[in-house]
């Protein structure tokens, strides 16, 4: 049947991941599509596996982690939606590490990136489904380089004195080694 | 989609008459500045809870505060119009060169302004895409960084 | 009969003290208020002014360099150049004009300033091919590094 190939457990996965032939293993994902093939009176129905393209292989091969494979350690940012949306569930949520190999270091990281991106409504089309129906009423701000979550943010009702002004964080420590290509350096409070 | 900051920046050259070449402080040679959408401004971080406008009555107890967002709600442009209040320099021409801004909070402008706009300012910050705006070309043409196991299923 | 004029005239003579007071208030004449003609309070309001002027003297020169250097911003902006840029690309050049002329000239000569950008324009592209490329000087007579000592 063709779900043998499916269901297989995931102990068998770990441990392929763990002997090292996970990572450039060619994805045999499984799929199959039905072809019908019409000879006079017969018709056969085959389910042929269907095999993926061969993905481009990365600059580094030797990265243990797919970011350092591509060359993309300190070079992503939350605008980067094309490079988060492959590491999240599509109702937003981070896919484990098992699964994506990310290091703990990234992991971190592309989870900063990917709450930025959701709250910047960067990734509209990537959250958790609504009832029927609903149409939300609260009004939506434009925002980006939210740190803090939306509803945790309490206001700062004194600032201080001109000389130790509370500030306004913004942006993420954690992306505080990211290249930039400009002189100008990056300031994380406002 | 533009922060309040970078607007002000922007406008408050144009308020003083600082992109011309005969520029004085007091020749008062300034430009009209019409800045529609002010509804739709983007603070960075948490500024939208955090930012507090504070007023004084005169009154005891007469100290008004509210936040950006709730300012926000009862006047679109009132943030806008502070922000480049306090940009432009401290001295008496301020009113004149304030008088010189118009602020819309939707892109629906009186007709005169209109006929008169002469040139398009470029957006001070670039608005990043979202992730419905990318086309199906630009997405296939990403690599996927990792390699799904074989029951690897997409939820 | 009694002289009286004389000693009347002696005590009712304008003194020296008159005019060196007149010395002193020709300078408040302007001022606002009894600033203008009491001694007293106007020698201070005086020395104040004396040495608001000889500080203003040394000002004057930052404010005027200030002023130019915003006329040459809003001019080379126009022509796509950002200030630093545009002076430190005429540096390079050996445009030895002074901040002043180059107000100036964005004011009463524009087609001068437009080439003088478009000079400082075509040093700054052969400046990144030399950095980005292979270091070799493109064709062109700007394009010479000129050493100066």
């Amino acid at each position: 049947m063709a779900a043998s190939g499916l269901l297989r457990s995931g102990w068998s996965r770990l441990v392929s991941g763990l002997l090292g032939g996970g990572w450039a293993r060619a994805p045999a994902r499984g799929l199959r599509e039905v072809v019908e093939i019409t000879e006079g009176n017969t018709t056969i129905i085959e389910g042929k596996i269907t095999e993926d393209a061969e993905p481009p292989t990365p600059p580094n091969p030797s990265g243990q982690c797919p970011i350092c494979r591509w060359n993309l350690k300190h070079k992503y940012d939350y605008v980067d939606v094309l490079l988060l949306s492959q590491f999240i569930r599509s109702d937003g949520g981070m896919l484990p590490r098992r699964i994506t190999g990310l290091c703990l270091e990234e992991h971190k990281k592309i989870a900063v990136c990917v709450k930025m991106a959701h709250r910047a409504g960067l990734l509209p089309n990537h959250r958790p489904p609504l009832p029927e129906g609903h149409v939300s009423k609260k009004p939506k701000f434009n925002r980006y380089l939210t740190r803090w979550s939306v509803t945790s943010a309490k206001p700062i009702w004194k600032r201080g004195p001109k000389w130790g002004k509370i500030p306004y964080p913004v942006g993420h420590p954690l992306l505080n080694d990211n290249i930039t290509y400009v002189k100008k350096p990056l300031y994380l409070n406002h | 989609m533009q922060p309040p900051g970078k607007l002000a920046v922007v406008s408050a050259i144009r308020l003083q008459g600082q992109h011309k070449p005969i520029y004085h402080a007091l020749s008062d040679c300034g430009d009209h500045v019409v800045i529609i959408n002010t509804r739709h401004i983007a603070f960075s971080g948490n500024k939208w809870e955090q930012r507090v406008y504070s007023s004084h009555t005169g009154y005891p107890g007469g100290l008004k505060q509210v936040t950006a967002k709730q300012l926000h709600l009862k006047d679109p442009t009132a943030i806008v119009k502070l922000t480049i209040y306090r940009a432009l320099p401290k001295n008496l021409l301020r009113r004149t060169m304030m008088q010189r801004l118009h602020l819309f909070p939707e892109d629906v402008i009186p007709e005169d302004i209109r006929n008169n706009l002469l040139q398009e300012l470029p957006q001070p910050r670039q608005v990043p895409r979202r992730l419905d705006e990318y086309t199906q070309e630009e997405i296939d043409a990403f690599p996927m960084l990792w390699t799904p196991s074989k029951d690897y299923r997409k939820t | 009969m009694v002289f009286l004029s004389v000693p009347c005239w002696l005590r009712s003579r304008l003194t020296d003290r008159f005019w060196r007071v007149q010395e002193v208030l020709k300078y408040a004449r302007h001022f606002r208020g009894r600033k203008n003609r009491c001694y007293k309070l106007a020698i201070r309001s005086i020395q104040r002014a004396f040495v608001n002027t000889t500080k203003a003297r040394r000002l004057k020169k930052r404010f005027m360099r200030k002023l130019w250097i915003t006329r040459i911003e809003a001019a080379s902006l126009e022509h796509g150049l950002r200030y630093p840029a545009f002076i430190g690309s005429l540096i390079k050049c050996q445009v030895e004009l002074n901040r002043k002329m180059l107000a100036d000239l964005a004011i009463y000569e524009p087609k001068t300033f437009k080439s003088l950008a478009a000079l400082a324009e075509r040093r700054r592209q052969e400046g990144f091919l030399a950095a980005l490329g292979d270091g070799k000087e493109p064709e062109g007579i700007f394009s010479r590094i000129v050493h100066h000592y």
